[in-house]
């Protein structure tokens, strides 16, 4: 736990929900330190879910406007704006995957792997790379359907019910796997 | 659904994995009044962010192109009312499919009701922006449609100020040159703020409006020139208690209070 929570997520998300405030407040210097920190969060989801630099780039520009947009309704009690920022992500980044044809190349990569390797040829961040072993080592402790399912639903962008299609089990049992998962996730993460 | 039911779909919703319409509306339901299941909502979408985060990338800097400079013209959202729940999905900006032109005139939302361009500045920035779209090589129609859409909400919203009934406007000179024109309305929450012959400042400062009252001062955006080196509208959100409007010089990327004092106040 220390190692994701000491050297500085937090203290960056403590920023981050007072950057967004700011934003709030229509001041654009403040959005351009908030851009400093989540575009690279923003556009790397929307690369891994997409599979296309391209789409990519145009749905982060989409979810950027849209956080300068909605910033009043940021409820830091709902959590931080980080979680915020990369929900809104998610959301709008699987909405584009659902709908085009950007599916087909989710179909045949789907599952293959939860994040994409350092070996992507891009210069990492220290923070970044501790973030990203941390998580590798932390999906690495779930079980084998535990992960598939989260790694299908939140990295590919499957609904439950696609998920429980593709991999042959019950509704329920999907359910129960995504939520089981997660609280261990969680607890691995040392959220709070 | 049986109460169990509902709470195991707290993973799948919280990984966005939940979008049949009517269980997405029970559970959120459901969490409006369980204050354990929205705490266990929080927890593991902040879980899925941190899975989110761990697939950073350094952004393009087009990305950065795209994003940053228009932005203060574009409006902002008033707050939620806190019924509303801001984690779950809100429905998509339409964005046409790429490659799919469309001239800006179909592309003005609230034209309908849109007053004849009667502040000149307007037609400036369309004018602009048909300009931008026309000279721009090499760039996809969909990046010119978001900055045209960015372009077409600030004049919308500058409509919106123009055209209330009880829009007035009030002129002042700065102090070292140059007036500065703020257009309000009371039954509107932003304001418009114009200005002409404001002197260049170097690279290091900018200038910088706020909004002022007995709550305090509060920073409501830069003025900054465009390529052409004039400063566009600005559209700017009027906070509860504002009212006066000032505008200062402060180090370029803004100051969270003013650091000089006022070259102009207006009264809102």
């Amino acid at each position: 736990m220390p190692l994701f929570r000491t050297p500085g997520p937090a203290q960056r998300d403590a920023g981050l929900d007072k950057l967004l405030g700011q934003v709030a407040q229509g001041d654009t210097a403040a959005f351009e330190r908030l851009y400093d920190e989540v575009a690279g969060p923003v556009y790397g989801l929307a690369v891994r879910i997409l599979r296309d630099s391209a789409q990519a780039e145009e749905i982060a520009q989409e979810v950027l406007i849209q956080v300068w947009r909605k910033a009043a309704s940021f409820d830091p009690s709902r959590g931080g704006a980080m979680t915020w920022i990369m929900t809104l992500a998610h959301h709008r980044t699987v909405d584009r995957v659902r709908t085009e044809q950007a599916s087909a190349a989710r179909e045949d990569q789907a599952g293959r792997r939860e994040i994409p390797a350092a070996a992507d040829g891009v210069a990492e961040l220290v923070l970044d790379r501790l973030d990203r072993q941390r998580v590798r080592d932390c999906l690495g402790s779930l079980t084998g359907a535990q992960r598939e399912s989260i790694t299908l639903a939140y990295y590919d962008g499957y609904t439950y019910r696609e998920v429980a299609a593709r991999i042959g089990l019950p509704l329920g049992t999907v359910k129960s796997r995504i939520r089981d998962g997660l609280i261990r996730l969680r607890d691995c993460l040392g959220v709070t | 659904m049986s109460g169990e039911d509902v709470h195991a779909l707290a993973g799948v919703y919280a990984v966005g994995a939940l979008d049949d319409a009517a269980e997405l509306r029970e559970f959120e339901a459901h969490l409006a009044h369980c204050e354990a299941c929205a705490e266990e909502v929080r927890q593991l979408q902040t879980t899925a962010a941190v899975l989110g985060r761990a697939t950073a990338l350094p952004a393009p800097p087009t990305l950065r192109a795209r994003v940053l400079p228009g932005i203060g013209e574009v409006p902002q959202d008033p707050a939620t009312p806190p019924t509303a729940t801001p984690l779950t999905v809100t429905p998509p900006t339409p964005v046409p499919p790429s490659g799919e032109p469309h001239p800006p005139a179909r592309r003005r939302r609230g034209s309908a009701r849109r007053p004849e361009l009667r502040w000149p500045r307007v037609g400036t920035l369309v004018a602009a922006a048909c300009l931008a779209v026309a000279v721009a090589v090499g760039v996809v129609a969909v990046q010119d449609q978001q900055r045209l859409d960015q372009l077409t909400a600030a004049n919308q919203a500058i409509s919106t100020v123009l055209s209330a009934p009880d829009a007035r406007a009030t002129t002042a000179r700065a102090t070292g040159g140059g007036t500065v024109t703020l257009v309000s309305a009371p039954s509107r929450d932003r304001v418009v703020v114009a200005s002409s012959g404001l002197p260049a400042l170097p690279g290091s400062k900018t200038y910088e409006l706020w909004m002022m009252g007995p709550a305090g001062i509060r920073p409501a955006g830069l003025l900054r020139p465009n390529a052409t080196g004039h400063i566009p509208l600005r559209v700017a959100t009027v906070p509860g208690g504002a009212n006066r409007v000032g505008l200062t010089v402060e180090p370029a990327g803004g100051s969270a209070q003013p650091t000089t004092t006022p070259i102009v106040v207006l009264p809102l």
